[in-house]
């Protein structure tokens, strides 16, 4: 199923940029934050959703994560989605965050990362209501580890509390995600699970008509064997949003550094060398993450 | 699946959702909004300023500040006034004409234009004959008043609230006929 071969990094982008699809489903002025906003009933909308992943502590790491979604408008409420995940992963030289000592195996190759399916229901309407909420739950399913790029077989379903609230006439949105994400994994016969948390928020003002600007920021948390005493990895990230919105589609643009993160030091790789920097966390996380969402309604 | 499977699978859901690039929605001019919701009747063009203490008094009363100090008003000779305003989608913002009777309740209202995603119900007759004969005293709200269209929650809350906001700018700007 690896592409080792087949599809480079450029062609990639080279054929996003070319011909740049769309679609409008449940437009959010955010790449990563949620809004609670849903499909109307009986409508369509494909949503493809473009992130690079890039820099580690040592060596080269990029990940060109490639996430394609439909999406359905059951009721007014109620939207169910189906997404493909995929990604590009170029690494050389780069430490297991699992075990320093030995590097990721060096490649550069697309595949397959899993699917999933998306369930998000409305409580409440931003539009109407004093404030917006609506509960969402991702069941996924895992072939191949996204950080690492190695085989697996991974099972998780993210569940997030979704809210927003709307000020100026609705031109400025405020919203904000807890996300925890349960994942059981088998890799080579060896069984292990871990609990993801994150914490999102954002703000974004539409400035003129189609265009709006804002921040994002995110705390990503992880916690061994899913047990809240076992804190992992921490890193945060911050960083501007842009959004362009047309009759049938949008898009939005966010460009994420982390700003922090903890620890700082992993431990020394095989050559001795200290694998650490000097207020980012290096291991899960990367120096920067880039998004580009956009969604064409059909 | 063979990788040249997937090189084909993936080249195609990058570029098939080619762009729809939108288009405006015109429906009427103001001429023929004129003629739709005031038939027969001459009315004369006029653009008139509100004054900062008149847009404090609008805002005031109807909850909504005015965009602009600007107001196209058409007027009649009876004093029925049909209004061409304008308020935010959730992507451009859409025009429509207001008719105001001589009594201050709304006669009609049609939409002008409208170039959302979602939410053309707010075109239909069924929807805006539910302003028709509302005043000040009215609440013009959404889910009170006036029903919410779903898909287009925010069109229909702001064409609402604009409504409010010209009733009493109606109100205001007659007594200076």
């Amino acid at each position: 199923m690896r592409l080792r071969h087949g599809l480079s990094l450029l062609s990639i982008i080279s054929a996003f940029i070319m011909g740049t699809p769309m679609a409008q489903a449940d437009e959010s002025p955010f790449a990563y934050v949620y809004t609670t906003e849903s499909l109307p009933k009986g409508h369509w909308e494909y949503e493809q959703w473009n992130t690079l992943r890039t820099g580690k502590a040592a060596g080269e790491y990029t990940s060109f994560d490639l996430d394609n979604e439909f999406e359905h408008g059951f009721t007014d409420n109620l939207q169910i989605s189906f997404y493909l995940h995929s990604s590009f992963l170029h690494s050389r030289n780069t430490p297991d965050p699992d075990e320093l000592t030995t590097n990721l195996e060096n490649q550069n190759s697309f595949d397959l990362n899993g699917v999933s399916a998306e369930f998000k229901y409305r409580l409440l309407s931003a539009e109407k209501d004093l404030f917006g909420l609506s509960l969402y739950a991702e069941p996924e399913l895992g072939v191949r580890n996204k950080l690492t790029g190695t085989d697996t077989v991974e099972r998780s379903i993210e569940c997030k509390l979704l809210a927003d609230k709307h000020f100026l006439n609705d031109r400025l949105i405020l919203a904000a995600n807890i996300v925890f994400e349960p994942e059981w994994e088998r890799e080579n016969d060896e069984r292990s699970k871990e609990l993801k948390n994150e914490y999102l928020l954002g703000a974004s003002y539409r400035f003129v008509p189609h265009w709006s600007a804002g921040v994002e920021f995110i705390n990503r948390r992880l916690f061994e064997d899913q047990d809240f005493a076992k804190q992992g990895a921490s890193a945060f990230y911050l960083g501007p949003a842009l959004h362009y919105a047309d009759q049938r589609w949008w898009a939005s643009f966010t460009i994420l550094p982390q700003i922090a993160g903890h620890p700082q030091t992993l431990g020394v790789d095989a050559t001795g060398n200290p694998v650490s920097d000097s207020f980012r966390h290096f291991g899960e996380y990367e120096k920067m993450e880039i998004r580009l969402k956009f969604g064409v309604e059909f | 699946m063979r990788p040249s499977q997937w090189n084909t699978l993936v080249a195609g859901l990058l570029l098939t959702p080619i762009p729809y690039i939108g288009h405006a929605e015109t429906y009427l001019t103001e001429d023929q909004a004129a003629a739709v919701l005031f038939p027969g009747v001459k009315l004369e063009a006029r653009w008139m300023e509100l004054t900062p203490a008149e847009i404090k008094t609008i805002t005031k009363m109807s909850g909504e500040k005015p965009l602009s100090s600007r107001t196209r008003v058409f007027w009649g000779p009876d004093h029925e006034a049909l209004f061409i305003d304008r308020v935010l989608g959730k992507h451009e913002f859409i025009t429509y004409a207001a008719a105001i009777n001589a009594d201050g309740t709304v006669k009609g209202i049609e939409i002008m234009d409208y170039r959302e995603t979602y939410g053309y119900q707010v075109r239909e007759a069924a929807w805006r004959e539910k302003f028709v004969g509302k005043s000040t005293a009215d609440p013009l709200q959404l889910d009170k008043d006036i029903p919410n269209i779903s898909g287009a929650t925010l069109s229909s809350k702001h064409i609402a609230n604009g409504m409010r906001r010209l009733l009493h700018t109606y109100a205001l700007l007659k007594t200076r006929l």
